[in-house]
């Protein structure tokens, strides 16, 4: 039996496919079969993160409504071994997915994956709840700002109360905070919220903090997983997240502002 | 704040909204707002009042309640747990009253303390029948049976969006509130997280009603309909451990 791990957000634009990817790369270069879907219907972009816009023939709509299999629709990796992409149509809108549908299709996946990842829409419509629903595990993408904060709560809400889960009265779905394009020298002037606000409003388990990057574009365009820089800062957090997610003690970094220069020279001396 | 409704033209009020948004988008920031339909001569119905309500928190204000909607809509609204107010001068009684209180000295406080101890905590029976215009202004008709009820615990968080209501008893809540989330007892309300949120005690209008929170630092509290907003909180009793109460339809903070 696969788990079923959401990349959700509520607001947009935060690093929930950068996230989605990364994550399903990390846990299939630990050995773990992986899947990645794609719930932003009519936004196609996993596709064009993982590079392999250009491999696309059938789609998780198509799979859903039976015009094609999922031997036919899975895109396989060409970098990672075991990672799979599920690519969402930009031909159709998102009320097109059914929950029968979504939930047979997830059915069929997860007799052949260790974990499927969602990776959801903005918004905390159709999409978004399609995405969720089926989730054992939320990754919940939240950048240091009050907006986003409160859509993570929101949110939050709804995987305690309109998901699979909840809806059966099984164990809860298990949430994990992800801070993404965290700055500490915006934080330290007071710009942005620090991950105690964050992890003090939200309170629940701190999963990672990825800091903000230009190298996180600069994959993203040409089509390759952060995590797979593996030379980046951001890619290194993102390694460290999929670390703990699978249960590892890791201790947090890129959470301070480097120190360089004068000094850190002089401390340096001093010692 | 005040919205006056004088046309129901949903597209026109939300553009108007839009103005004023765009001259100072910080300070209508979760702006708490009652939407006036003193002057309206339209007719509205429920559907556009929800979208109306709706509008509102989409753009980031926190709607309160409302005054003076049309008669035949009262009692739809009232069941939706949204304060309703026969004008808007009632609806500001409390708020205005209560901010010439925050000044109250300690000796006063300590009195008003030895006073309350005095006073039976179960008024439920009593409140019922004379619950004053302040009490019946706040959600639905009032109940007549005085037994207890069973008290509501939560132990999850309540998050954004989500409303808690202990209906005929008292709410205890053991994690936090947060923003833009509701939590209603027609009882007492205990918070012991940080409250963020909304609460109302008494919501049926008993005025011994209390709120009790760990962390003070909500959009709005309020005892048997008369409220107190987020900016109208005495910067002594921010993120203190308080608890909230009616005396003389004033409400009365005193820290725990
Ligand atoms: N750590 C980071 N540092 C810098 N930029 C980042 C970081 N993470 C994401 N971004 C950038 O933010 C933008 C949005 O990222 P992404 O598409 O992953 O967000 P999303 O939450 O999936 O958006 P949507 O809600 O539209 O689906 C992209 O341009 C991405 O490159
Ligand atoms: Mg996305």
């Amino acid at each position: 039996m696969a788990k079923v791990i959401v990349t959700t957000s509520g607001k947009g634009g935060v690093g929930k496919t950068t996230t989605s990817a990364a994550v399903a790369t990390g846990l299939a270069l630990r050995g773990y079969k992986t899947v990645v879907i794609d719930f932003d219907v009519g936004l196609r972009n996993l596709d064009l993160i993982m590079g392999c816009e250009r491999r696309v023939v059938y789609d998780f709509v198509n799979v859903i409504r039976k015009e094609s299999n999922l031997k036919q629709s899975l895109i396989k990796d060409k970098r990672v071994s075991d990672l799979y992409i599920l690519p969402a149509s930009q031909t159709r809108d998102k009320d097109t997915l059914d929950i029968d549908g979504v939930g047979r299709v997830i059915e069929e996946l997860s007799e052949d994956f260790d974990y499927i990842v969602c990776d959801s829409p903005a918004g905390i419509e159709r999409g978004a709840f399609m995405a969720m629903y089926f989730a054992d595990e939320a990754i919940v993408v939240t950048n240091p700002e009050v907006s986003s904060v409160r859509d993570s709560d929101r949110i939050l809400g709804l995987l305690a109360s309109k998901t699979k889960r909840a809806e059966n009265g099984q164990d809860p779905v298990k949430e994990h905070l992800l801070l993404t394009r965290y700055d500490p020298l915006r934080v330290e002037k007071g710009e942005m919220l620090s991950v105690e606000d964050v992890t003090e409003i939200l309170a629940i388990p701190l999963l990672g903090v990825i800091p903000e990057s230009k190298d996180v574009l600069q994959a993203s365009n040409a089509g390759c997983p952060i995590i797979l820089e593996n030379e980046t800062d951001a890619g290194q957090a993102y390694d460290d997240a999929v670390g703990r997610l699978l249960g590892e003690d890791i201790n947090h970094r890129f959470i301070e502002v480097e120190k360089k220069g004068f000094f850190n020279k002089l401390r340096l001396f001093r010692s | 704040m005040v919205v006056e409704v004088f046309h129901a033209d949903l597209v026109a009020l939300e553009q108007e909204l839009q103005e004023k948004l765009t001259v100072a988008p910080a300070f209508f920031r979760n702006a708490p707002v009652l939407m006036d339909f003193e002057h309206l001569e339209d007719a509205i119905d429920l559907k556009w009042f929800n979208d109306a309500y709706d509008m509102l928190y989409m753009h980031s204000f926190i709607p309160v309640g409302v005054v003076a909607p049309p008669d035949y809509l009262k009692q739809a609204i009232a069941k939706q747990q949204i304060a309703v107010w026969p004008s808007a001068e009632t609806a500001r009684k409390g708020n205005q009253s209560v901010s010439s209180r925050h000044e109250d000295s300690v000796a006063e406080q300590q009195e008003a303390d030895t006073e309350e101890r005095t006073v039976p905590e179960d008024q439920q029976d009593e409140s019922g029948a004379t619950a004053t215009s302040a009490g019946q202004t706040v959600c639905g008709e009032l109940v007549d049976e005085p037994q207890a009820q069973p008290t509501m615990l939560v132990l999850q968080p309540v998050r954004s969006g989500q409303k808690v209501y202990a209906k005929g008893g008292d709410l205890i809540i053991m994690a936090a509130v947060s923003t833009g989330a509701e939590v209603m007892a027609d009882g007492h309300i205990h918070v012991y997280g940080t409250l963020r949120g909304r609460a109302f005690a008494g919501a049926q209008g008993d005025e011994s009603a209390r709120i009790f929170c760990k962390d003070l630092q909500a959009d709005l509290i309020s005892v048997a309909g008369t409220y107190l907003i987020n900016d109208d909180l005495p910067q002594k009793f921010r993120g203190a451990s308080v608890q909230v109460y009616l005396r003389e339809e004033q409400l009365i903070i005193n820290p725990l």
